[in-house]
């Protein structure tokens, strides 16, 4: 609009400049801070809870996340057994105790993804066991126990990369009522756990972690004793302690009901200890054991030497429920092999006769030479033990084994295992066969024929359930069978004992084993 | 001769090698410190998110946590965008000038002073000095006779006026401003000596109308002399270039300093009267002189502004007790000079309104949060404040890098920590001078 004859009649006397090499940078350096913030208010948590030896997880990640940047297809085919992982803490440098290693948890999930393994919710896992809804192959369940900050903290990254989802079974006293800690997850943590999708909480205990008194001095387990009343001096009764139970195991329920408003469906008994290693009520496993059954319908225990099976089976509408739990000095191989040494077995089965096929050992020596798995009582002990995991789920089966046995008074078969003291056996001495029915470490004969076996020589001998029916012999005959009582359980499971009356005198030498479905 | 006073540094490979790197281009980008800078500035926000985070009812600590982040931090913010347009600048543009020199015993320094002034870069026929014995009991008059004497040689005008008795630097001012009769009055302080292209890089912006004073930026000269003029030459320094410069982009530059600034005669004649006998809660007024001739030009809606390439070189006290008494005499007239300025604040631009009075209020509240901080909190709590002294270290470290980046100053880390004391122990000296506001006893220089 300016006439150009006419001169400018006001000077610029601006005392700022807007120029854009002014605000270009101040405005990049803006948006990078304002993102920061974001960035920081999203993971405030795990930035605030951040330690710096997680560093390994989250380079594990990223590294996974640029090689794999296409996520692997899931297995068509389905599993009859699922096998559920229990860790505890993550920590720095080597892993000790119930805590692994942060590079060690790394490396087994590491593992386990690039073997096709992939997780499952709890829900799942339910619908898997109590439904029978299949699952597909290499599928696993992985937990942790007691809602600790570096389980979460430090799985975080890894289970992201990979697209794995776990159960945190949390200690809901320390966790879900309002105390803060820099040790135990806190219910914003817990809540934002739940809400990141890949996190199910499930029952630990309310208040049940802690060892309390059972006499004026010492402390024990929660769950697996009764505990000693200080100011009455006297012990719980049979009544309070079933009462102290329930009410720690509904406690827990409720909190996790008020707090996240979903109900907990399984729970994960502190320690594994339901009182099977020390205790001061004989009772005490088979009280906690209903009341778990009525307040969860899944309950997890570690799956120790004594428990002849490792993994859980479709539609097995069992309530206890068996997780392996990585031991300090395994690495991401011993666990892939317990995993798979354990996996159902389809029958017809020939075995291998290596321990590392899966042939537990809960008792005394078992050690393989090609061909040949010998069992040996040791120095302390009355006889030996084996029995071969992954063989939960067979129903109707017979067993054919050759064996020769130098030392020892008898020599059986179990079956029917539904834990390490409740099992169907047929047992053979130089001067006889018997069907026996153990229950709780009890043990019955059923039936028993009188027939003279060599030991020392190699002998076919064999075993064959059918329903409720029991039926032992030798040299390829059935020669005594026995109805066992049929309100038990059902249960696969193969074992063979050798045992004397006295210690270190037992051995037997089995040279073949052979597993067909029962006519 | 300033510049000679630096002590000198030890030299090694290392400073060696440092030397050469911040005198190359890419050592002049100061990546590095840049990159701290912002990554704590960072740091502070964080802070502040989890302050909001984390707020349980306190409103007022709250507001004052977050509206102390922001003034500091707002600072160098806007003084990055203070730029005067060089179209108003002219090297032709060559208005007279007077520069006024009222001294007492000064006989040491009066002479030099003089003798720079002559020697500047300017049209000997546009400027004059006029320097007032102000009842020296020393030999200030025949130093004055004497500089007069030889500028005179070099063709500049020398005044000199001889009062018997002392009558304070105000009226030692005002008495200049009335005896000039140039366009531009300039008052250089006794104890601070001006560069050669000072004078034309502080009257280049009276070509804008609206322009009434402009102060240059003043450098401690004897800023090697110890770790408490070190710390001063950080807080000048930030002072100048990010306070006044943010308060130059809306032309209200709160205080033209003392040590050298410009005034358009012509505006100043007009208050001087109502200057001269300037009273607060009934006392005559006689230290502050800077801030409230400043006062009256932004009251009369004149702009005042901060000439960065204008530099003026001063002794800061380099002892605790003289640097008591300044800091004391400072702080009154401060607050003196903001209360009034108060009255007529909010008519200037709302960023500077806004500003001026938060900056009011936050320094009025420090020493109570100190208090809080260092006495209430420890004692209730039984825990040492380190959030406290984490934040304040926090802000000195930026402020320190602020001077390591722009005065490309290398040794700026213990000032940081002075700075950092400072600011704690300080700001009850406020709460005394606002008491002791009345007596006036340090008043003259």
């Amino acid at each position: 609009m300016g006439d150009p004859l006419v001169e400018k009649p006001t000077r610029n006397f601006s005392y700022r400049s807007l120029g854009l090499k002014r605000v270009l940078p101040l405005t990049i350096i803006g948006l990078v801070m304002g993102f920061g913030v974001y960035f920081y208010a999203r993971h405030q948590e795990s930035i605030n809870n951040f330690r710096p030896y997680y560093y390994q997880a989250y380079l594990a990640s990223i590294k996974y996340r640029l090689s794999h940047p296409v996520e692997p297809a899931v297995p068509t085919l389905t599993t009859t057994s699922v096998p559920v992982l229990v860790y505890h803490g993550l920590i720095p440098g080597q892993s000790q105790g119930q805590d692994t290693s942060v590079e060690s948890f790394t490396k087994q999930m590491l593992a386990l993804k690039n073997a096709g393994y992939h997780t499952i919710s709890i829900e799942q896992y339910y619908k898997f066991i109590y439904n029978g809804e299949a699952l597909p192959q290499k599928s696993f369940l992985l937990t942790f126990d007691d809602g600790r900050k570096d389980s979460y903290y430090a799985s975080e990254p890894v289970l992201e990369a990979l697209n794995f989802r776990a159960t945190m079974f949390v200690i809901t006293g320390k966790s879900l009522e309002g105390l803060s800690s820099v040790y135990y997850l806190s219910e914003n943590e817990i809540k934002a756990m739940v809400k990141s999708g890949h996190w199910d909480m499930q029952a630990h205990t309310r208040n049940g972690h802690d060892e309390y008194p059972i006499d004026e001095t010492n402390k024990a387990p929660f769950f697996a004793n009764k505990l000693w009343l200080k100011d009455q001096k006297r012990y719980e009764t049979n009544d309070e302690y079933r009462d102290r139970v329930r009410a720690d195991l509904v406690g827990a329920k409720a909190d996790i009901q008020r707090e996240l408003g979903t109900t907990p469906i399984a729970f994960a008994v502190p320690f594994g200890d339901i009182g099977q290693n020390q205790s001061n009520y004989s009772d005490a496993k088979t009280v906690l054991l209903s009341e778990l059954k009525s307040a969860y319908p899944l309950t997890f225990l570690q799956a120790t030497g004594g428990q002849p099976f490792s993994q859980n089976y479709i539609g097995s509408k069992l309530p206890i429920n068996m997780r392996i739990e990585p031991k300090p000095d395994w690495d991401s191989i011993r666990l892939l092999s317990a995993i798979t040494s354990s996996d159902a077995r389809s029958l017809p089965y020939k075995s291998t006769l290596q321990t590392a096929e899966g042939w537990r050992t809960p008792w005394g020596n078992a050690f393989s030479t090609p061909g040949e798995l010998t069992l040996q009582a040791g120095a302390s002990t009355t006889g030996a033990s084996t029995t071969l995991d992954g063989t939960g789920d067979w129903s109707d089966y017979a067993v054919s084994t050759t064996a020769h046995i130098p030392k020892g008074s008898s020599f059986r078969i179990l079956l029917r295992q539904t834990d390490g003291d409740s099992y169907m056996a047929c047992s053979f001495t130089p001067t006889g066969i018997s069907v026996q029915q153990t229950r709780n470490g009890t043990s019955v004969t059923l039936n028993r024929v009188a027939v003279s076996t060599n030991f020392t020589a190699s002998n076919v001998y064999t075993a064959i359930v059918k329903g409720h029916t029991v039926a032992c012999g030798t040299g390829g005959k059935s020669t005594v069978a026995a109805i066992t009582d049929p309100g038990l359980q059902r249960a696969g499971g193969l074992g063979f004992v050798v045992y004397d009356d006295s210690t270190n005198n037992a051995e037997g030498v089995i040279t073949k084993v052979e597993v067909a479905v029962a006519e | 001769m300033f510049k000679k006073h630096r002590k000198p540094r030890r030299t090694t490979p290392l400073t060696k090698f440092l030397r050469w790197w911040d005198s190359t281009t890419l050592g002049r980008l100061h990546l590095t410190s840049w990159s701290v800078m912002f990554i704590l500035i960072y740091v502070v926000l964080l802070i502040k998110f989890v302050n909001f985070q984390q707020f349980d009812g306190g409103w007022l600590l709250l507001f004052y946590s977050v509206a102390v982040s922001f003034y500091l931090l707002s600072r160098f913010f806007v003084a990055h965008f203070y730029e005067v347009h060089d179209e108003t600048f002219d090297r032709d543009y060559t208005p007279t000038v007077t520069f006024g020199v009222p001294s007492k015993n000064e006989a040491e320094n009066i002479y030099e002073t003089v003798m720079r002034i002559a020697d500047i870069d300017y049209p000997k026929d546009k400027f004059d000095i006029i320097v007032i014995n102000d009842g020296s009991t020393d030999k200030t008059l025949e130093e004055m006779q004497r500089a007069a004497t030889d500028a005179k040689d070099k063709g500049v005008t020398v005044k000199v006026i001889d009062w018997e008795i002392n009558q304070g630097k105000r009226h030692g001012m005002a008495a200049c401003i009335k005896e000039s009769s140039s366009e531009i009055m300039l008052f250089v302080d006794s104890d601070s000596f001006i560069e050669k292209d000072t004078t034309r890089e502080l009257i280049k912006y009276f070509r804008n109308p609206k322009v009434g004073a402009t102060t240059a930026h003043c450098f401690v000269a004897n800023e090697d002399t110890n770790l408490l003029t070190k710390m001063q030459a950080v807080r000048y320094f930030v002072a100048f270039k990010a306070y006044k410069g943010a308060e130059s982009v809306f032309g209200t530059v709160t205080c033209c300093s003392g040590s050298c600034s410009a005034y358009r005669r012509e505006y100043l004649i007009k208050h001087i009267d109502e200057w001269l006998s300037q009273k607060f809660l009934g006392v005559i007024c006689t230290y502050g002189d800077d801030r409230s001739l400043t006062n009256i030009l932004l009251r009369a809606g004149y702009d005042a502004l901060y000439a960065p390439n204008a530099k003026v070189y001063t002794f800061a006290p380099d002892n605790m007790g003289q640097y008591l008494k300044q800091q004391l005499r400072w702080k009154k007239s401060w607050f003196r000079e903001c209360v009034r300025a108060s009255a007529f604040m909010w008519r200037r631009n709302p960023f500077m309104s806004i500003s001026f009075y938060l900056a009011l209020i936050l320094t009025v509240a420090a020493p109570f949060i100190v208090l809080k901080a260092l006495v209430w909190y420890p004692a209730t709590y039984h825990r040492f404040p380190g959030y406290y002294f984490f934040g304040v270290l926090l802000m000195c470290v930026i402020y320190g890098l602020y001077y390591r980046i722009y005065a490309n100053d290398r040794r700026w880390l213990g000032a940081v920590f002075g700075s950092a004391l400072y600011s704690i122990l300080m700001s009850w000296q406020l709460v005394y001078a606002i008491a002791t506001i009345r007596d006036s006893r340090w008043g003259t220089r």
